[in-house]
């Protein structure tokens, strides 16, 4: 791959169009998958 | 997990949740794999966050995601074909950012799960091919010539990497 299909493919995967808004409260989300597993 | 490190942890997952969440969907092609993933991943890091977060947390996070991505398709049978799934495309961005996205993913969806694990560690997360390496846990040269093969499929890819053009 040439340095510009090189860069062109890094352009396309950091394209905005890919970009996607997390869930809400996220880490509250983690801590209760969490908690199972810290209450062994 | 003490105060200070959960504190720490929130911090973390409300930086840098963003982009770990697009390179999970770069490795699936599916928001909601992709959320799944993320919060596998995420979950793994919260249970040694006192261990990781002076260290590498979101290198742990890459690795987890890259691994879990993989590990889950080594259980299926079928697991050196592509995957084969067109992405779920939304239209409500516009024709341009829905051809790119729907071009993107199609492409990606060509390449058995480690080359395009490798794809999306090198050219979303900037690794070199000693960091994917670690990464995957295998050679260097394995990953030069899995991104080799990766990179001639998608060369493949008809009008892929013109549209490199279109992305704002």
């Amino acid at each position: 791959m040439s340095a510009t299909e090189d860069d062109d493919l890094r352009v396309l995967l950091h394209a905005p169009a890919l970009a996607l808004d997390p869930p809400a409260a996220l880490a509250d989300r983690v801590r209760i998958s969490a908690a199972p597993v810290r209450r062994r | 997990v003490k105060v200070e490190y959960d504190d720490a942890f929130t911090a973390f997952v409300a930086a840098r949740s963003r982009h770990l969440l697009q390179t999970a969907y770069l490795l699936t092609g599916d928001r909601h794999r992709a959320e799944d993933l993320l919060q596998t991943a995420l979950t793994r890091a919260y249970l040694r966050w006192d261990r990781i977060v002076s260290d590498d947390p979101e290198g742990y996070v890459r690795r987890t995601l890259a691994n879990a991505h993989i590990d889950w398709w080594r259980r299926k049978p079928w697991r050196e074909e592509p995957t084969g799934e067109l992405p779920e495309v939304a239209a409500d961005d516009g024709a341009t950012a829905y051809a790119v996205r729907q071009s993107v993913l199609q492409a990606l969806a060509v390449l058995p799960r480690r080359q395009r694990a490798v794809v999306v560690l090198r050219y979303y997360e900037d690794l070199s091919e000693a960091e994917i390496a670690h990464v995957l846990g295998c050679s260097p040269g394995t990953v030069k010539s899995a991104a080799s093969r990766a990179l001639g499929r998608l060369r493949e890819h008809p009008g892929l990497l013109a549209r490199s053009e279109e992305v704002a």
